[in-house]
């Protein structure tokens, strides 16, 4: 089964500030088949979250208005959202540290990528989160 | 035009920016110019405020957009210029002179590199 089929009726989130980034965020994961949806801020990103049930959340952590571990741990920490569940995968632009990586799954994120997203890393890792059924498998 | 500034510019991951965008490409590198300028007005306004703070907050996104569209020159003054940011952010002092003029050459690249792209632009 190709990829595009295993991930047509995904619903993903990508939280950036930046509109380049964003964009092509929004290409990579588009072009898997992935239904995504896109914000420019912690806050928009809660609001989502609250409303929408997305099976992954990309979340830049270096966020303006709140910082993406603050977002990642509201949305853990907040039963009545309907993305408290939801994979969320940290996209930083720096050379993080071991200390970094650790906050993110301290926080509650699952994994962790760098940016710009590159579209072979992120088919590999999606593939490997199908694998390990880390996403609803009946279509919704 | 990009062979003869070819140390500005990362050309597989400019191609490989063109190729994930398609057609979006233009609009998204129109945006990423506009969005550049913005970027280094601030960062020389924090640089002569002495706003660490203000530096980190727009290099750091300068950086990223401009190694995502393989602007790779203007990637690596910028993540300079974040680096100072982030050790005066935790105590270290800056040396404003130095920053001055990291922020010309930052003016200058973007000078070189701006007309080279919206040319490129008007190509495709």
């Amino acid at each position: 089964m190709g990829l595009r089929t295993q991930t047509g009726s995904y619903q993903c989130l990508v939280v950036d500030d930046n509109a380049t980034l964003r964009a092509i965020s929004e290409a990579i994961i588009g072009d898997m088949g992935i239904n995504v949806t896109c914000v420019s801020n912690g806050k928009e990103a809660l609001t989502q979250c609250l409303h929408s049930q997305y099976d992954i959340i990309f979340l830049d952590i270096e966020l303006a208005d709140i910082s993406g571990y603050r977002v990642a741990a509201t949305i853990r920490k907040n039963r009545k959202m309907a993305s408290h569940s939801s994979k969320i995968v940290a996209l930083t632009a720096s050379l993080y540290s071991a200390a970094q990586v650790q906050k993110c799954f301290d926080v509650g994120m699952n994994d962790v990528l760098t940016k710009p997203l590159k579209k072979q890393v992120l088919q590999k890792r999606l593939l490997s989160w199908i694998k390990k059924g880390d996403f609803r498998k009946e279509p919704r | 035009m990009i062979e003869q500034t070819k140390e500005y510019f990362d050309r597989s991951a400019l191609s490989e920016a063109q190729a994930v965008l398609k057609n979006r490409f233009p609009q998204v590198m129109s945006g990423y110019l506009e969005d550049s300028g913005t970027y280094i007005e601030a960062i020389e306004n924090a640089v002569e405020r002495q706003e660490p703070r203000l530096l980190v907050l727009n290099a750091h996104p300068l950086k990223a957009s401009s190694d995502a569209m393989g602007i790779v020159y203007i990637a690596k003054i910028a993540r300079g210029l974040e680096h100072m940011g982030r050790l005066a952010m935790d105590g270290a002092e800056i040396d404003y002179p130095e920053a001055k003029r990291t922020c010309v050459s930052l003016r200058q690249a973007f000078t070189k590199v701006r007309p080279i792209l919206l040319a490129m632009l008007q190509q495709s």
